[in-house]
């Protein structure tokens, strides 16, 4: 049963949708975030047309305006919105609003009183098409807009909007009683303070609107003792109140909240730089830099704490709600014909490093949300096979041809090592030296070379993960169920969520308990990496920084926090879904530093050396082995020799899976390395050319003279390019070119409408 | 294996010719239905037009191919 709905009630507490502090005490609502991220890139048009869209008319606004933003920002001096709102509005070359082509509506609104609170919702509900007529007692439109600022201003505010053209405005025409606009649908009261109410109040039982005859009368503006901008922004909150009422068919008035539950992070204060302090006498042109000086200065509040940290959300450009959105609607039953399935690549990327609830103050799990993503897209077989497809076949072999199980000679198992199926691929010799190192120390020690079942739990393939764990259920309880000797993180935690009983403890524990650790001829400053399956465990991390200390191992923590522990870019085998994420990835943490890392796990090693990065698994500076890379050809190998050496060497006995020796194709270097890169095993480049050898079902390109067949193992297509070798006197070839698709080739075995022989 | 059964395609001394081994015939361009992900396509590729095995060139399958690999694997 998956357990996608036990972390959906956290998404809710999610702030980023929180407004930052200046816009909750906005009268307008103005999108701050946005306006200033125009005003950065210079872009005063667009962000010209947000303020428009917000505040109706900018150049009334930007003169009533109360200036509540600059009380709520945080900096100690605070961002001038004002300043750059007014600089906006100065260098703005496109002020005309954009007109939408909309039917007219039917509905009859009258507004009465032509302040600014009347005409602002006049406008707003001519711009829906309403048919709007504005009563003003006196001679003039403006009402005490006429007191404050000069006339041509607001004036050319209105025509703007070529109000006088759209809206019927009946100047000298004073309305007294509601019984006068009763052909009206909907009346909007803005007489002013101490203006007259219509009777609204007396009827109305508290609220700002009532219902007389079959008319809506709201009251607003300074009828309500707003001040003059809350009295502007409260007209253009009624427009979209009352088309909401012709909507719902109900009056309501939704108060807009003006809290916020942003929380802001401390650090972003640390970088306050300080205010503009030119002089106020420049061109147009120095306030446009000042205005994008001082917008450079706001540091966007908003809550970001995950997207900080997670390579995910930060590559994809998205917040966990949107994630959550898109993995909701792709992991609904159904076929994906009729459904949207936009996460279906994303949630096989995320690295499972758990970054993202460690970090979120309000404990949003989207990590978890996403594993058990996994698991329901497994079920529902939306998963693209693809994705998981490597690592699946690679865990079988770990679990098949490489696995040993091996009692201690004495044959009593204290402990049995295990020491994960990547670090005999990627390090065998390593574990050989691990496993003589606690022999000399515990020789009841026996071991226990396997997969711990993460590519399945990670492909979300439940019935794997069950098949592999009672695998090694028997083994360990063949071995007498001893405490099994970790060296891997991420084993770890895999072991701990499917087989919880099984007592483990760190190699990393015993050695720094059983001491003796010879010094190190390194003079050299490394920086301990560590793996994101450590994260959560401080013991862990202590006995590694203790081993390298005790070896003379000079260090320095990375930049970052050590308790966020971030991943390879290997944890949730996102690799096959997105390349360039993971390569995103990787190069974001070697360019950490330019230390060499340290670190304890071997696929973190494995990613940075390939990548370039100078680095060593602890265990391997501890017994002297060089890290090299290998292909995921050698890294198969590497398994099977592991296993026959570590019989031969502590048992005297010999594997029964032979490793085949023999070859009858060859590669380049250059060649292997491709294949490599393109996760495609030698041995299966091989298999095909045999197949086209034995059933002759092979073509020739005759410009290249070489030999080109295929093949489908499994669910890939194989391609191969080869030559025989010349003179070898047998049946060898060398391949000139290797490649996959995944798509399968149709009507194979039925050609011409008969069956030609079975291809397998 | 140089002998030349069929020139169908012509002014291509230039481009390779691909020869079908098992039935000793020149591949020609026919449509071939490949699948993916439950969907499925039609594409013009070399085919032997006996035993129909067929020729997916490297260009193609890391190319065109790919992209609707990948496409399919959003859908």
């Amino acid at each position: 049963m998956d357990r996608m709905n036990d972390y959906l009630p956290e998404f809710n507490n999610c702030l980023q949708q929180e407004k930052p502090f200046c816009q909750s005490k906005c009268p307008w609502d103005i999108d701050i975030l946005s306006f200033i991220e125009k005003v950065r890139r210079g872009s005063f048009n667009a962000a010209y047309k947000i303020l428009q869209n917000s505040v109706g008319f900018p150049q009334i606004a930007a003169a009533i305006c109360s200036e509540n933003c600059s009380e709520a920002c945080p900096l100690v001096n605070s961002i001038n919105l004002h300043e750059i709102e007014k600089s906006v509005i100065e260098n703005a070359t496109r002020k005309k609003p954009t007109k939408y082509s909309l039917p007219p509506k039917k509905e009859k609104i009258a507004v009465i009183g032509a302040g600014i609170s009347g005409l602002s919702c006049a406008m707003n509900l001519s711009e829906k098409k309403y048919n709007v007529t504005v009563f003003e007692k006196e001679d003039r439109i403006g009402g005490s807009l006429w007191d404050i600022m000069e006339a041509d201003v607001f004036m050319s505010d209105f025509e703007n909007y070529e109000l006088e053209q759209s809206i019927n405005i009946l100047t000298n025409n004073e309305v007294v009683s509601a019984e006068q606009l009763a052909d009206f649908d909907a009346v909007y009261v803005a007489t002013g303070s101490n203006g007259n109410d219509l009777g609204i109040f007396e009827k109305s039982d508290g609220a700002s609107y009532a219902i007389i005859g079959s008319t809506v009368f709201f009251a607003g503006g300074s009828l309500l003792i707003l001040s003059k901008d809350k009295s502007a922004a409260y007209g253009l909150h009624m427009g979209r109140n009352i088309d909401n009422y012709f909507k719902i068919g109900k009056p309501e008035v939704k108060e807009r909240s003006t809290e916020t539950k942003l929380v802001l992070d401390p650090t972003r204060l640390e970088h306050e730089t300080d205010g503009d302090n030119a002089s106020k006498e420049s061109t147009a042109r120095e306030s446009k830099d000042r205005a994008v000086e001082e917008a450079n200065r706001c540091i966007m509040c908003q809550c970001d704490a995950c997207r900080i940290h997670c390579d995910l959300l930060t590559y994809l450009n998205k917040w966990p709600i949107r994630i959550r959105d898109e993995i909701f609607a792709t992991t609904l039953p159904g076929k994906s014909e009729v459904k949207r399935t936009p996460a279906r690549r994303t949630i096989s990327m995320c690295t499972q490093c758990g970054l993202c609830k460690e970090t979120c103050p309000e404990n949003v799990d989207l990590d978890n949300y996403i594993f058990e993503a996994r698991k329901r897209m497994h079920e529902l077989d939306k998963t693209p096979w693809v994705f998981h497809d490597f690592w699946l076949r690679d865990m079988e072999f770990s679990s098949n041809d490489a696995m040993l199980c091996h009692s201690a000679k004495s044959g009593k198992n204290k402990y049995a090592f295990f020491p994960g199926c990547q670090f005999g691929a990627l390090s065998p010799d390593t574990v050989a030296a691990t496993y003589e190192y606690l022999l000399e120390h515990e020789e009841d020690t026996g071991l226990l070379i396997a997969c711990c079942g993460v590519p399945a739990e990670w492909a979300g393939n439940t019935e794997a993960v069950e098949e592999n764990r009672n695998m090694l259920l028997k083994a360990w309880n063949e071995l007498g169920k001893p405490k099994l000797v970790l060296a891997c993180p991420t084993c770890a935690t895999e072991l701990k969520r499917c087989l919880p009983e099984i007592e483990t403890v760190f190699i990393y524990e015993l050695i720094e308990s059983w001491g003796g650790l010879a010094k190190q001829d390194d003079d050299r400053c490394w920086s301990v990496f560590d793996p994101c399956a450590s994260s959560g465990n401080e013991k862990l991390r202590d006995n590694v920084r203790n081993i390298a200390a005790g070896m003379g191992i000079k260090l320095e923590p990375l930049p970052r926090q050590e308790e966020y522990t971030a991943c390879c870019s290997f944890g949730g085998h996102g690799e096959i879904a997105d390349p360039e994420f993971s390569k995103f990835v990787v190069d974001k943490r070697i360019n950490e530093s330019d230390r060499p890392y340290l670190t304890y796990c071997i696929n973190c090693r494995d990613n940075f050396s390939s990548a370039g990065k100078e680095s060593v698994h602890i265990l391997e500076k501890l017994f002297n082995i060089e890290p090299e890379s290998y292909t995921v050809t050698e890294m198969r190998q590497n398994r099977l020799s592991l296993k026959n050496h570590m019989l031969n060497r502590f048992w005297g006995e010999n594997s029964e899976a032979e490793e085949n020796t023999e070859r009858s194709v060859f590669f380049s270097d250059e060649l292997s390395k491709k294949l490599s890169d393109e996760k495609i095993l030698e041995e299966d480049m091989e298999s095909v050319v045999l197949f086209c050898e034995k059933t002759g079902r092979k073509s020739f390109n005759t410009q290249t003279g070489c030999y080109i067949g295929y093949r489908r193992i499994g669910r890939m297509t194989y391609w191969v390019e080869y030559k025989p070798v010349q003179d070898s006197g047998e049946s060898k070839f060398e391949l000139i070119n290797g490649y996959q698709h995944r798509m399968q080739i149709e009507m194979e075995s039925i050609w011409n409408g008969k069956k030609v022989e079975q291809l397998d | 294996m140089e002998k030349k059964l069929n020139s169908s395609i012509k002014d291509n001394t230039e481009k390779a010719e691909i020869i079908c081994m098992k039935c000793d015939t020149n591949m020609e361009e026919m449509e071939t239905t490949f699948s993916y992900l439950g969907r499925t396509f039609k594409h013009k590729i070399l085919r032997c037009p006996s035993c129909g095995q067929v020729y997916v060139p490297e260009e193609l399958a890391k190319g065109r191919m790919a992209q609707v690999e990948s496409m399919m694997e959003e859908k």
